[in-house]
């Protein structure tokens, strides 16, 4: 029947629209002033002044005409019931403000009513002008924050009302008022006359009465405008003397009407002792952090036990599950299970915000077990995208949440996904998405609100609980892997330090140790050429040798704790394993076949310093052969390049005693040797991880007692980065 | 064994100036001698060279005993008494000592040294500084200096060559090493 105007699409805008009419849709019921509604429309008087047309057209207009109409105590019990829907104080609306210009509209479309000469008089035109801004209440009361932000802009930059409202709340207060109205089961004038009172009404309206009655609406929606009552706007004397010519109104009738009309109100105001009821106390309804839940219970909620309740159910289901660890994960899943248990729900998605990413739970019930269809951790966007309202409405106004509704719809084939939020500390913390197609999700939409209030809350706690633990964890991982790294980082320094110290005690020793040791030599050298017995001469000989292993051993080192600068170049691994070979064969008693080597790519390089690499190779298959007997020593040298592009490792395996862990453990420590003493002064491995240290490789073994060990060399194929 | 007759190079090499000056000196009859017949080289006799270097208060000390002068500069009593003994048993070697950079620098100049035996830790400066202020002399350019150091660091030997040492020897050290390397320098 009707096509009136709708709250444009866009994009997104159409999800949001739905989201935001379902949660009027929702608040609507909360408060219930339908009852009342019907008793002032229906209100008819059986004073002589029903006829206020014919007699108030020939004289001046009264308060008079509107008081005898209306019956008072039905208006005051309305007005004070309706100023529920605004049950918070978070909204900027003027309630003194709004009331008046509502009652300024009511007592003109009465007058106007008069004025058309109808025969019957009912209250319908009063009751339809006073609520013909009922949409700021829903707006006011189920979004504040956003409506706030209209309000700011529709009167600080006189932007058009509808529009900036469409644009920030996701509808106008004309469908907001519709929706309320239509809820209430109102009068079919009154829904239309929230509706279409900024706009002309299409020509799709064909009861002509009812045409014509809203156009006594938006004609008295203009006089007031133009009586420069308060709220007004969009009125034009364009719109009053069309609408006086459709109504078959003198315009002069009008216009008298327009000056006399403030006068008139005020003595109607004061008859209603308006402002009374607005200074009436609203905080009885307590305010808490959802507007929706703040409402009182219903009468009939004392009859209800919470043992009788689903949520109930489900809150205990939510306590007697928390054997788990205490995750963001294991909350969304447990409040999905316990929803799905309580209220026999075929699926439910939950979701929560996580630090970095925001973690999606859905779950369907199998049999006797909640089957966790999946996890996922998606991010779901900036925090701060998030619309303020969703920390006080219960459903979602923001399109944020929009990602999130079309995977669970995808995911668990919802047909309506309708998401609600749990708030904690006022700020959203999760949320649970039903299927309003699923029968059994009205469960939960049916419950009262101090239930839903209560699972909320539980639900919140479980999941801030979480949170908080997840946030404790990782912190706690961030502190015990700073912890470790710190010590590492101190065992390193500590390393560092330490050759730092015995570079430095061996230069010391170096120069005040070299110079008694020369004494000693050239002593024993010039002593020597003296002597004729050859018995005296080895003597001196041996003293004179002794002074030069000591000086060896300091200049070993000196020369492990700082060792030359590494002069690098490329090395063919497979040219350097033969010189190797050789230098063996030349140096000492060990056959070409007791060192083999597998080269596994002739043309394997790495980029290290030629001397000091023989020089550590040499240590190592020294070690081998202090390890082994000669004869039986068997060296085996591969080179592997496969583990990475960067690197090559060389490993010499030998057949020697093996050592035990806690010697392994110490096999590079300087002057460690677990071999008798006299057979090496411990230095040569610890000397050879030095100068691959020095080199950028690393040295590294396995070894087995009785079996061998095997040493491994990691040796960079390129250049240092700079 | 001593000269009687000094080339004018000889000469030079005594007095410690250069040849040229020696030639100008002979030319003008400030330094007394004569050329050998049939050709034009100059000669001097021993007793007109002593003269000259008194006339012009030249120590006689090269002249004296022929010997080449060692400086041995080492903080250690006991390396100092070590190279004295060695050397001065050697023959070939008349010794003085230092014990400081400071010492060292003041027996240059009086002692005028072949070769200095310079050890690298000193207590006041280091080898590499006495080295320096030495080269920076052109008057000690043909003086030789030698490093015996118990620091064997590449780096530091390195450093020590390019501020004007010959050669380095490390502690401990066979003696007879170092008197070939002192010969060889010093072409005896």
């Amino acid at each position: 029947m009707l096509s009136g105007r709708e709250v444009s699409h866009t994009g997104t805008g159409i999800a949001k629209t739905r989201a935001v009419r379902q949660a009027i849709e929702r608040y609507c019921p909360c408060v219930d002033s339908s009852a009342l509604l019907q008793t002032l429309t229906a209100h008819s008087s059986d004073s002589p002044q029903s006829h206020i047309g014919k007699t108030t057209i020939e004289r001046d207009y009264s308060s008079a005409n509107v008081l005898d109409c209306i019956d008072v105590s039905a208006t005051r019990a309305f007005i004070r019931q309706s100023r529920r829907l605004l049950s918070h104080n978070e909204s900027t609306l003027d309630e003194a403000a709004f009331w008046r210009h509502s009652l300024t509209v009511a007592v003109a479309a009465q007058l106007i009513g008069g004025l058309r000469g109808l025969d019957e008089f009912s209250n319908a035109l009063f009751s339809a002008g006073l609520t013909h801004d009922f949409g700021h209440l829903v707006l006011a009361g189920c979004f504040p924050r956003s409506y706030n932000r209209a309000v700011h802009r529709i009167f600080r930059e006189n932007e058009p009302v509808t529009e900036v409202e469409t644009e920030l709340v996701g509808v106008d207060h004309c469908t907001a008022g519709r929706l309320l109205l239509r809820n209430w089961n109102a009068d079919p004038l009154l829904q239309y006359a929230a509706w279409l009172h900024h706009n002309w009404p299409q020509s799709t309206i064909t009861d002509a009465n009812l045409e014509a009655d809203i156009k006594t609406v938006i004609l008295a929606h203009a006089v007031a405008g133009n009586a420069k009552t308060e709220l007004c706007s969009g009125s034009s004397i364009g719109v009053m003397e069309r609408s006086c010519e459709d109504l078959k109104v003198p315009i002069e009738r009008i216009r008298k009407l327009t000056r006399q009309l403030p006068g008139i109100v005020a003595e109607v105001d004061d008859k209603l002792d308006l402002a009374r009821i607005l200074h009436e106390d609203n905080s009885n309804i307590v305010r808490t952090m959802a507007p929706v839940s703040a409402i009182p219970p219903f009468p009939d909620d004392t009859s209800r036990t919470s043992s009788e309740s689903p949520l109930a159910t489900a809150i205990a289901g939510l306590a007697r599950s928390g054997g788990d660890r205490p995750t963001v994960m294991n909350a969304c899943l447990r409040i999905a299970s316990s929803v799905i248990n309580a209220f026999g729900i075929g699926r439910v998605g939950v979701f929560a915000m996580h630090k970095e990413s925001g973690i999606l739970v859905a779950a369907t019930p199998t049999g006797n077990n909640i089957e966790r269809l999946t996890q996922r951790r998606d991010c779901l966007g900036p925090a701060d995208t998030f619309a303020a309202d969703w920390a006080i409405s219960e459903s979602c106004s923001s399109t944020a949440i929009e990602p999130i509704l079309e995977r669970v719809t995808c995911l668990l084939e919802m047909v309506d996904p309708f998401p609600i939020h749990f708030v904690s500390g006022g700020d959203l913390s999760a949320g649970m998405i039903l299927d309003n197609a699923d029968p059994a999700a009205n469960g939960y939409v049916a419950l009262y609100n101090w239930e839903k209030q209560a699972f909320l809350t539980v639900a919140a706690a479980e999941v801030t609980h979480a949170q908080h633990t997840d946030n404790l964890e990782q912190q706690l991982e961030l502190f015990a892997a700073n912890c470790r790294k710190t010590s590492d980082d101190q065992g390193s320094k500590v390393q560092q330090a330490s050759l730092g110290m015995i570079a430095e005690m061996a230069a010391g020793a170096a120069h005040e140790l070299n110079n008694p040791l020369a004494v000693i030599s050239g002593r024993a050298q010039m002593l020597k050429a003296d002597l004729v017995d050859p018995q005296l001469s080895r003597q001196v000989a041996i003293i004179d040798e002794q002074a030069r292993l000591a000086s060896a051993i300091i200049s070993e080192l000196m020369s492990f704790a700082k060792p030359p600068v590494a002069s690098r170049s490329q090395i063919n691994v497979r040219q350097w394993i033969n010189r190797l070979r050789q230098y063996w064969q030349e140096h000492s008693t060990i056959r070409s076949d007791q060192i083999c080597a597998t080269i596994s790519d002739p043309t394997l390089a790495v980029f290290a310093d030629a001397e000091q690499l023989t020089e550590a190779a040499v240590a190592i298959i020294s070690n081998s052969i202090e390890a082994s007997s000669p004869q039986k020593l068997r060296v085996l040298i591969n080179s592997d390049s496969s583990a990475s592009d960067d690197t090559v490792v060389v490993s010499f395996e030998d057949n020697g005693c093996g050592m035990a862990p806690d010697v392994l453990k110490h096999a590079c420590d300087p002057f460690f040797s677990y071999r008798p003493a006299g057979r090496g002064r411990g230095l040569g491995l610890s000397r050879a991880a030095r100068l691959l240290e020095n080199n950028g490789g690393k040295l590294w073994m396995q070894s087995t007692v009785g079996a061998g060990t095997k040493v491994f060399l990691t040796l960079p194929t390129r250049p240092p980065r700079a | 064994m001593v000269k009687s007759v000094y080339t004018t190079g000889e000469v030079a090499a005594i007095c410690k100036v250069s040849q040229q000056t020696v030639i100008r000196c002979f030319d003008s009859g400030r330094l007394r001698g004569f050329r050998v017949p049939g050709s034009r080289f100059r000669r001097i006799p021993r007793d007109n060279l002593i003269a000259f270097m008194k006339e012009n208060e030249i120590p006689l000390d090269q002249l004296a005993s022929g010997r080449k002068r060692v400086l041995v500069v080492d903080d250690d009593q006991a390396i100092v008494d070590m190279f004295t003994e060695l050397l001065e048993r050697d023959g070939r070697f008349e010794v003085r000592t230092a014990q400081t950079g400071y010492d060292a620098g003041i027996a240059t100049q009086q002692f005028r040294p072949d070769v200095m035996l310079l050890d690298f830790k000193l207590p006041d400066i280091n080898g590499n500084v006495v080295c320096r202020t030495v080269r920076s002399q052109s008057e000690f350019e043909h003086m030789k200096i030698i490093i015996i150091s118990g620091v064997a660091d590449p780096d530091e030997i390195a450093d020590l060559r390019a501020a004007g040492a010959d050669d380095f020897i490390r502690k401990p050290f066979e003696i007879e090493q170092v008197i070939c390397r002192m010969a060889d320098m010093l072409k005896l």
